[in-house]
């Protein structure tokens, strides 16, 4: 069987050169040259990761076509073959070099294994659980009474128990803390009955014998989410379009929006993804035949000037007073074009809000907007040359109207919503822009006929967007799509672009689809293909599809040889695309993303502000992403000794910062401050706030999910919450509120341990800012834990943290390999964890032993069939 | 029409305009106001077609200036009611109404998440943070089965607040229950949509001139695409293969829609503004969703909606009503006279935006009477 980029490379050496003259192929090894290759203005809308990521494409593609002609024995054409930098060559060739003497380990791929059954944990169902029952539950819960809808009486075995696992979790917490059999019950049972009681049950739900072959359980197809589409879809075209606001957000389940389970498809989202193929290819695809005319348009981000003018729903550009927002213009032709900008105005004053154009510096336009809320396209013509220049567009006459008392009655501002420019065509076939170059690199003339071309270019992008080589039925179908188009009277491009939109809303391509022999047998487990195992590495690292590299390693089977892995894990983790994994994981498990719903009170906390409130999230997500990439220990995140700061978060900490700006956050060392890792970060102190005071519950409650891992289970039936107790006397203070609080036994169980940790944490405002007083009252920061273990203030709290080092493994383990993996964990997923934070320990618990020890696990490596339901 | 037992219960309905139901936990000892005197508005109603719209308002409400003390026509509004003056002889109001599925039912906590999911489907949510979510089919999606055929889109779902993103949103349950009231599976929430320039999108984007010839490119595109879900469904695993079949029926759903639109170009209102992203302005936001709503109605490209005006166990604040404080959190009032006062606040702005929307329905003529003489809409509060 040919591999796809066996075709592929065959296609890139003598198809490409005919085309499309690869003029910048020296632009391919320096951050300069990589920017006038991504060429149409790169600093307005490439992201430094984008642009990477796109020479990176072309690296690979170039790359593996070396290789592949060496793997093939053919010589490469030498005509006009684009030179290839050698630092390339060596990279392929060490790869290569790396891979051949290696043999890949236990299973082959393709093969399929039997997962053993796991044995029942030897439990006497009736002596060690049912008389337990019988004396203290089965009243109320039994054939004649099933409060809250429980019965007991139908459970005979460790196997029915199994069965309900949810509910005997819950009925063991409820007994482990004392809430059930309700106090007035008689009999109770003896604290010692208790404990044996909650011991045999987690014996009963949870043993599981690791040293029997492991099963890697079953991973539920999974569309891809709003995050994962948008970074796929800008890898695959080679323009990051920001998609994700267009696309409602995604549903969580344990505790990630990545979850196969829980990604639903509604006829909503459905036609949001038709609409979305069709935006895309509109803006990817040139198509002067029809439109004779190049179009370009920048909304929001993509107009510099970030601090200034304030953006809205990522798509609109306010301008509240006299200010300039500029970009670079890649122009690829000598033409007048047309230059839109569409807005709307709040008139005030005398005369209308006025708008300047320059280009070069040159003053190019003035457009005038009138009314208030009238939206509209403002356009003027301009010569523009083939080369870059520099455009600015400024608020020139901000006025306000005030009545006698000095309040502000009008204010004149403007909303811009988009810039566009367009040409007047006709383009210029080799002026197009790469990105529509890299989709349609052939046009049919006298060697090639449409059909010809219109396969060459469905194949490559059909299996780059299904992640795997297209099937020659699949690539005739979307064919036979393009050619009817084009029959039908249209141009060659429009037939491209109707069969993209039909890869683009593909469930191969909107679903990650990961294909078994025997989808409905539970005992038999496979390893994954080399193709599926890139997809799984890069949205994991990357939440997007693979690159070219990991594309070509599948291709020759080289991916899952164990050197090939680590290397190809340590290269994406210092990919700048690994941001996604700080801001998709780490915005997940620390709830980050939380931030944007939660509003301080304005009256106590006037300083609080969008800005700032971009600053705290940023502040974390900079510290994750320097412990990821400096792989630093995993024990950082609770007490790493620096965190990274611009001028605004210096003046919100009150840190004395010479000459730094808002734009640059530098690293800030926290040596003799009570400060240490994220939970003195103002990100996470406010997300467990109340919007008007601390709320060290919450701060408790997040400390025992996140980073102790013990699940709280909600309060006990019937237990009021704190706010309903009775009135409090006058001058209570939080902290005696609770004490009150905790005086119900049902309550104290767990509020021994939230409450301490939280008031540990005292010292913090809801926004994350020093105090020494809370009102009127000292802060008292000390706690002691049920343990007898005392501290007083946010460093010894950190400290008693740090002391509880298996859980802060375990829980970082758990929680990534299910965001890795896209399900929750089962009992036998245990094995692995148990691998993982063992292989942490023994490495000094580095950040990059983690992701590996994932990346090796079995859940992450391998998949069986479903079990019947 | 098929479902006549349905339909007699509507006529009574038909006509009234305005039902509010409120949940109460006593015994039925309160009356509902009786049929008023709308038999005209019903004439012009089997002409004209029926529309019904849902609000859900989070957090419950201060029952104190809610509850009418009397019942019959004659019956003083109570505060947070008072917006509605104008329009009582077209209100109904329901009182002693609950969902008893929102109980916990041994469940433990997660009021919130179970007051939106049992609101409109009427059933026990299971209470999942993950994979297995399950809840009922909610009421206007059982509408929406027979009826939404006649129109472009079978039912309109608006919000104020997008999903949350993060964390189970409620003592243990997903998030999916806090944020969508509309069910159209039991495991199949109907995302809301809370940008109005998108709800207009959705609506009418349609409209244009190349509309024809994209609808028929879109055709052969969805031909192909459930082709290949058909062909994927039968190598897949039982789970993997539901999924499929979401993503199959939404293909169906879009090719019979734009079925159904071919000859559905409704002419817009000469003065109506095409609405932006959505505003920062809470009030110019809620009341472009009326806008979008209303013209829904008018145009006839739906006539099933639901709005969400918050999530359940909302946090949002109200500052024009010198209400600061995060609305869920303030809800927990303590009796406590300035939070109930704030509440109530919160309760009357409410009302007041809904008066604006009905107001929009009837001031639109439909036949002999006013669209808002053929719609239902139902205010619904949730407390526990």
């Amino acid at each position: 069987m040919h591999h796809w980029f066996q075709r592929l490379s065959t296609r890139t050496e003598s198809n490409i050169p005919e085309i499309i003259p690869m003029k910048p192929a020296k632009s391919f090894d320096t951050t300069s040259n990589a920017r006038s290759f991504c060429g149409f203005n790169l600093s307005w809308f490439c992201t430094a990761s984008f642009c990477l990521l796109m020479t990176g494409m072309l690296q690979g593609s170039f790359g593996l076509s070396a290789l592949n002609a060496e793997d093939n024995k053919q010589e490469p054409t030498p005509v006009g073959k684009p030179e290839i930098d050698p630092a390339i060559r060596y990279l392929a060739a060490a790869n290569e070099a790396l891979a051949i003497n290696e043999k890949p380990a236990a299973t082959e791929q393709g093969e399929y294994a039997e997962v053993p059954i796991q044995p029942i944990p030897d439990i006497n169902y009736e002596t060690q659980v049912k008389s337990f029952l019988t004396k203290y539950c089965i009243d109320c819960h039994g054939p004649d009474l099933q409060e809250g809808g429980l019965q007991l009486h139908d459970f005979d075995s460790v196997v029915s128990m199994r069965e309900q696992r949810k509910t005997w979790k819950h009925l063991s917490q409820l007994v482990e803390i004392s809430a059930m059999p309700p106090v007035d019950a008689d009999p109770v049972p003896t604290k010692e009955e208790r404990e044996q009681f909650v011991q045999i049950v987690d014996l009963a739900l949870n043993y599981v014998d690791c040293s029997l072959a492991p099963d890697p359980g079953r991973v539920t197809i999974r569309r891809l989410n709003r995050n994962e589409y948008n970074n796929t879809v800008r890898d695959l075209v080679g323009l990051d379009l920001e998609l994700v606001n267009k696309f409602p957000t995604d549903d969580v389940g344990e505790g990630f929006d990545n979850i196969g389970d829980v990604l639903s498809l509604s006829p909503i989202l459905f036609e949001k993804y038709l609409n979305a193929a069709e935006y895309i290819t509109s803006k990817v695809i040139v198509d002067e035949f029809l439109y004779n005319r190049f179009e370009q348009t920048w909304v929001g981000l993509q107009m510099d000037n970030y601090q200034k003018v304030e953006v809205r729903d990522d798509q609109v550009r306010v301008f509240n007073s006299n200010h300039t927002i500029q970009g670079n213009f890649t122009c690829y032709q000598t033409d007048t074009y047309d230059l839109v900008l569409d807005m709307e105005a709040d008139q005030a004053g005398p005369d209308p809000a006025q708008m300047n154009v320059t280009l070069d510096g040159e003053l190019v336009g003035e457009v005038q907007v009138k009314g208030k809320g009238k939206r509209a396209p403002h356009t003027i013509k301009v010569p523009i040359t083939e080369g870059e220049h520099k455009f600015a567009i400024s608020f020139v006459n901000d006025f306000q109207e005030k009545d006698e008392n000095g309040k502000v009655t009008g204010d004149r501002n403007v909303r811009l919503f988009s810039f566009s420019a367009l040409g007047s065509g006709p383009m210029d076939a080799d002026k197009l822009p790469p990105y529509h170059r890299e989709i349609i690199f052939c046009r049919p003339d006298e060697a090639h006929t449409a059909e010809e071309c219109a396969r060459l270019i469905l194949d490559r992008f059909a299996s780059r967007a299904y992640r795997r080589p297209a099937t020659a039925e699949e690539v005739s179908r979307l064919v036979d799509l393009a050619l009817l188009v084009i029959q039908d009277g249209k141009t060659f491009e429009e037939g491209i672009e109707q069969a993209l939109h039909a890869v683009l809303v593909s469930p191969h391509f909107l679903f990650r689809v990961e294909l078994d022999d025997h989808p409905d047998d539970p005992t038999l487990a496979r390893k994954l293909s080399d193709y599926e195992l890139a997809s799984r590495l890069s949205y994991f690292i990357w939440s997007s599809m693979p690159d070219e590299e990991l594309f070509s390693l599948a291709a020759k089977n080289q991916l899952h040889y164990q050197s090939v892995l680590e290397s190809q894990v340590r290269r994406m983790i210092q990919d700048p695309k690994a941001d996604a994994l700080v801001s998709n994981f780490g915005g997940q498990w620390l709830n980050l993303r939380r931030l944007s719903e939660i509003h301080p009170d304005s009256r106590v906390f006037g300083e609080f502000y969008f800005r700032l409130a971009l600053d705290i999230h940023k502040e974390t997500e900079l510290f994750f992403a320097h412990i990821m990439r400096e792989n630093m220990s995993i024990f950082a995140f609770l007490d790493g000794d620096f965190t990274f700061i611009n001028k605004r978060l210096a003046e919100h900490y009150g840190y004395d910062v010479e000459g730094r700006t808002n734009e640059d956050f530098e690293l800030f060392p926290l040596t003799d401050l009570p400060r240490r890792g994220v939970l003195t970060q103002a990100s996470v102190l406010l997300l467990t706030s109340n919007p008007d005071r601390t709320a060290p519950v919450k701060r408790g409650k997040w400390i025992m999910e996140n980073i102790l891992g013990e699940e709280t289970p909600p309060p006990p039936p019937n237990v009021p919450p704190l706010e309903e107790l009775a009135e409090a006397p006058q001058g209570e203070t939080l902290r005696e509120k609770f004490a009150r609080h905790r005086a119900d036994a049902g309550c104290a169980s767990c509020h021994n341990v939230l409450d301490p940790l939280g008031f540990g944490l005292e010292n913090f405002n809801v926004i994350g800012q020093w105090r020494e007083k809370d009102g009127e009252f000292d802060v008292d920061a000390s706690g002691v834990l049920p343990s007898g273990e005392t501290f007083n203030g946010p460093l010894e709290l950190v400290s008693l943290l740090k002391t509880r080092e298996e859980n802060f493994r375990q829980v970082l383990a758990e929680k990534m390999l299910v965001f890795a993996t896209g399900r929750g964990l089962n009992v036998y997923d245990q094995c692995a964890v148990n691998e993982i934070t063992d292989r942490l320990k023994k490495n000094d618990d580095r950040f990059f032993e983690l992701v590996m020890g994932i990346v090796d696990s079995q859940p992450f490596q391998k998949r069986r069939g479903e079990e019947g339901k | 029409m098929t479902f006549t037992t349905q339909l007699k219960r509507r006529t009574f309905l038909r006509g009234l305009g305005v039902t509010m139901g409120l949940p109460l936990l006593e015994a039925m000892n309160r009356g509902t106001v009786p049929l008023a005197a709308a038999e005209t508005a019903s004439e012009v109603a089997a002409a004209a077609p029926t529309s019904m719209a849902i609000m859900f308002m989070p957090n419950g409400v201060i029952q104190k200036h809610w509850i009418p003390e009397q019942q019959g026509t004659d019956y003083t509004l109570p505060q947070s009611l008072t917006p509605l003056a104008d329009f009582k002889s077209k209100i109904n109001i329901f009182t002693n109404l609950g969902q008893d599925n929102g109980w916990a039912k041994g469940d433990g906590g997660g009021d919130h998440a179970r007051s939106a999911a049992t609101y409109l489907t009427g059933v026990h949510p299971y209470k999942t943070s993950g994979a297995d979510i399950r809840n009922g089919i909610s009421v206007d999606q059982v509408a929406a089965l027979q009826l939404g055929d006649r129109t472009g889109l079978p039912s309109l779902e608006l919000g104020i607040e997008g999903g949350r993103s993060a964390g189970s949103c409620d003592s243990g349950y997903s998030c999916a229950y806090s944020s969508n009231v509309s069910w159209k599976t039991p495991s199949l929430p109907m995302a809301k949509e809370i940008n109005p320039k998108l709800v207009f999108d959705r609506l009418f984007g349609s409209r244009s001139t190349q509309s024809q010839a994209r609808d028929a490119a879109r055709k052969s595109i969805l031909d192909m695409v459930s082709d290949d879900a058909a062909r994927l469904r039968k190598k897949l695993g039982q789970t993997d293969r539901r999924k499929v079949e979401e993503y199959f029926s939404s293909v169906r759903e879009l090719e019979q829609r734009i079925e159904r639109r071919q000859g559905f170009n409704p002419e817009l209102p000469a003065d109506f503004q095409i609405p932006g992203m959505k505003p920062v302005d809470k009030t110019e936001h809620i009341r472009q969703m009326y806008d979008l709503l209303a013209l829904a109605f008018q145009t006839d490209a739906t006539r099933i909606s639901t709005f969400m005006l918050g999530n359940a166990g909302s946090e949002q604040s109200y500052p024009m009503l010198e209400v600061f404080e995060g609305h869920h959190q303030l809800s927990h009032h303590e009796n406590n006279d300035d939070k109930m006062a704030k509440l109530q606040r919160i309760d009357e702005y409410h009302v007041t935006q809904f008066t604006y929307f009905l107001n929009k329905l009837n001031s639109i003529q439909e036949g002999e009477g006013t669209l808002l003489d053929n719609s239902n809409d139902y205010v619904w509060k949730w407390i526990r």
